[in-house]
């Protein structure tokens, strides 16, 4: 028995005495939970207790003097059900706006801490906006039986990242799994990731957030708070998202999750959003932050009013020093109670930004990220800038450590795929790495994130379907979502009446973005639904929308098969070829490892009218052998001959992909090629050729 | 929670009546534990009308320490609203759940 852990005091009904100073939040302990807190600047804390879904406390415990040192108050009340239980803290001092202190002693605050967090346990259920309490903490358990388990040790180079929401994933009926729309359901749908191959998933938001946080209805439909990009609490999964929310079990189905991505060779990387929280601006709710800290947690103007440069009401204090261990002990939680392996910065300039908004030279946080102990395999991957004007694609503080979505690659490929003029060797750099902006020497092997799509957008198959995003369903007159889309519709707005030649030129299309984004030096992206022709019926920006424009059509599986087959084709080839993921141990003599080429070998044409892009791959297969691969493209409306470049003599070239045949884009068996010939690339195709041993 | 051995020749049937919840786990999984013998086990479950997230740790601690020593423990008949939480926690897996009454084949 621990002397340190038996009552000492007395209040009402509640034995306490003085907690664990050091720790954040809550932790069990024999007998009892203790509470820990800090505020810079609270006079006195109040520990209020719920049974659960309860509108009234049944008790409110004021942590007495001799309970707080300095700004940390901490207190264990011994015998209380842990599990029926939320908690919360009213915080009292002087309230002063200009000064940033804006204490309300009759708000009940969430912890920021809290693990696990009660309020909107079952997804779209209609909140009680009537109680005074949203946002509940509760306690959680961290045991967890991992079977031996950890975040996986396989490369970084060898990362093909898969976007995916929640909820969108399984929620349509279409796909066929039990637990729709849940952390259960996606776990259901694994071995569908497992045969499509990809090696790591990328979960839009999962930190709790409130799907109703500004909500409408628009024409009858109502419109939620879909994405979630807007934290309510950084250390608890989003209850709505699990199948067991209602039994706030959502820490054992994320846990379960994730040891099974794992057992199955899938890496998870988290999308975490901590530029802003869901408390907005001086009009926003308490719901935390605000009224425990307010200027600790957030960036303010010299009146004590919001900097708001996450473009949602107000900016989280990244780099000052508390606020930094926040961040830093949420990451550590998440890989080591989580196992995550990864994560990806929403607006993660913000993070570079100093106590009064300037952008940093060497901000500690992102160096303090670079360097922890417990990070230190952990994928860290920047949105490389924020709604402020800060734009550090190329430029983010990396430490040799981060990676970026590289914003250029998807440009440069979309304006050029379909068929603008002048970007053949934007395209070409794109294709081989972005070396033109990420110097391998300082960013290493894995600092560009290549994608086409993602979240933010229009789907594949929508950038090759409309010409003009279609977001009337928003609500907002078709003021939001991006105009600089870059997209082609082939010639046929949307779906309706879509003749056949468009569908098969669009398809093409898809492939043609689909097999160089899996052949160009970095970490691709896929957008979840892509594989398949997924739609989002034109709509760029569907973060309200939790109905079909959003859940992927299951369905549309079947029906384009093709596309299907094509992805896992072609992610497969990545995999077999270790000079496409910078793991290849040689170059074959006589050639460089990346080559561009035009029409005519070895004579990259930079001419603003061209369009053909041949790119030539020299490395060594897994087993030693020399290997070439001859990547050539062709965004012209017109088919152009190329000559391919000579091969060493005991080497010939085999075609193995050509987007310009339709469902057999993919050769079942590589043909070989004549060499004294131009190989024809069609209008607006991709062709793949290998060498072979002759 | 009612903890009764309701068999006790070539196996062994244990019933619960009952939540499995944090008030109760502790002593659930105690009483059990101290019940297993080396014979095949069979934990009937139509009874339990609640697992919490201390009851999950309760079942597979059971069944952690009956296959340490070489005690082969079925659990059987869990109520629709009980299965749906192992599956979801993913619990099920590391337990031996059947639907059915395993003890009339044995």
């Amino acid at each position: 028995m621990r002397i340190d852990l038996h009552p000492t005091d007395t209040y009402g009904e509640f034995k306490i005495r003085p907690g664990l100073f050091l720790a954040n939040g809550t932790h069990i302990v024999p007998g009892g939970i203790n509470f820990t807190i800090y505020s810079s600047g609270a006079k006195s804390c109040e520990l209020v207790l719920f049974r659960s879904h309860e509108r009234e406390p049944f008790a409110v415990i004021p942590f007495p003097e001799n309970y707080k040192i300095r700004n940390v108050f901490s207190m264990i009340v011994f015998d209380l059900d842990y599990e029926n239980l939320e908690y919360g803290f009213r915080v009292d001092s002087e309230y002063n706006f200009p000064l940033g202190n804006v204490f309300d002693k009759n708000k009940t605050l969430l912890d920021p801490y809290a693990k696990i967090i009660s309020g909107r346990d079952v997804w779209g259920e209609q909140p009680d906006w009537s109680k005074d309490f949203q946002y509940r903490s509760k306690v959680s358990l961290d045991d967890f039986d991992w079977e031996g388990d950890l975040p996986l040790r396989t490369s970084q180079k060898e990362l093909i990242i898969y976007e995916a929401h929640v909820r969108g994933f399984t929620k349509d009926e279409s796909s066929g799994v039990k637990f729709k729309g849940t952390y259960a359901g996606l776990r259901e749908k694994i071995p569908y990731l497992k045969e499509l191959g990809i090696t790591a998933l990328e979960l839009l938001p999962v930190f709790e957030f409130d799907e109703f946080e500004g909500a409408r209805e628009i024409d009858g439909n109502k419109l939620l708070n879909y994405w979630g990009y807007s934290t309510v609490g950084f250390f608890a999964p989003k209850a709505g998202y699990a199948a067991s929310g209602k039994y706030s079990m959502q820490v054992d189905e994320f846990k379960d999750l994730v040891k099974e991505l794992h057992q199955n060779g899938i890496k998870i990387i988290l999308d975490v959003v901590f530029n802003h929280t869901a408390e907005g601006n001086e009009h926003g709710p308490y719901i935390s932050f605000k009224g425990i800290d307010n200027k600790t947690y957030y960036i303010l103007t010299p009146d004590g009013y919001y900097y708001n440069f996450s473009g949602c009401g107000n900016t989280l204090n990244c780099n000052n020093p508390v606020v930094r261990s926040l961040i830093l002990n949420c990451l550590r939680y998440w890989v080591a109670t989580y196992h995550v392996d990864g994560f990806r910065f929403d607006l993660a300039a913000i993070l570079g930004r100093n106590q009064d908004g300037s952008p940093m030279n060497n901000p500690p946080l992102l160096e303090s990220l670079a360097y922890d102990p417990v990070l230190s395999s952990s994928i860290l991957i920047a949105e490389a800038w924020d709604a402020g004007g800060l734009y550090q694609v190329g430029s983010f503080p990396n430490y040799g450590r981060w990676a970026e979505w590289n914003g250029k690659y998807r440009d440069d490929l979309r304006r050029f795929l379909k068929g603008e003029a002048g970007l053949a060797h934007c395209v070409a750099y794109r294709i081989a790495g972005s070396e033109d902006i990420y110097d391998r020497a300082w960013r290493g092997d894995c600092a560009s994130v290549n994608f086409i799509t993602c979240h933010d957008g229009f789907t594949l198959y929508d950038l090759f379907a409309y010409n003009d995003k279609h977001n009337e369903a928003n609500g907002w007159g078709g003021s939001d979502g991006g105009d600089d889309n870059h997209s082609w519709n082939c010639g046929w707005e949307g779906d309706i009446d879509l003749p056949d030649d468009i569908k098969y030129l669009r398809h093409k299309m898809i492939k043609n973005a689909a097999a160089i984004l899996l052949t160009s030096i970095g970490i691709p992206m896929i957008l979840a639904g892509d594989e398949f022709g997924n739609t989002q019926y034109g709509n760029n920006n569907p973060y309200c929308q939790d109905n079909k424009i959003s859940w992927l059509d299951w369905n549309d599986l079947q029906k384009n098969q093709d596309l299907f087959k094509f992805f896992k084709s072609m992610i497969a080839f990545r995999k077999r070829h270790p000079v496409l993921m910078r793991m290849s141990t040689g170059i074959p003599i006589g050639y460089p490892a990346i080559s561009s080429h035009g029409t005519e070998a070895w004579q990259f044409d930079y001419s603003p009218e061209n369009r053909v892009v041949g790119i030539l791959f020299a490395g060594k297969t897994f087993d030693g052998k020399d290997d070439f691969i001859y990547l050539g493209v062709n965004a012209h409306w017109e088919s152009h001959g190329v000559w391919l470049p000579a091969l060493p003599k005991n080497l010939s070239w085999q075609v193995e992909v050509n987007t310009d045949l339709g469902d057999n884009a993919f050769y079942d068996e590589p043909a070989p090629i004549n060499s004294a010939e131009k190989f024809v690339i069609g209008a607006r195709s991709v062709i793949i050729c290998t060498a072979k041993g002759v | 929670m009612t903890v009764t051995v309701e068999r006790n020749d070539n196996i062994k049937i244990i019933a619960l009546d009952g939540q499995i919840d944090v008030a109760t786990s502790d002593k659930t999984r105690d009483d059990i534990i101290n019940l297993l013998e080396k014979k095949p086990t069979i934990i009937k479950m139509p009874k339990v009308t609640y697992v919490s997230s201390s009851g999950l740790r309760a079942l597979l601690m059971i069944a952690k320490t009956a296959k340490s020593e070489g005690i082969k423990v079925t659990y059987a008949e869990a109520i629709p609203e009980v299965v749906d939480v192992l599956q979801m926690t993913g619990f099920i897996k590391m337990l031996h759940c059947v639907p059915s009454r395993p003890w009339r084949t044995l």
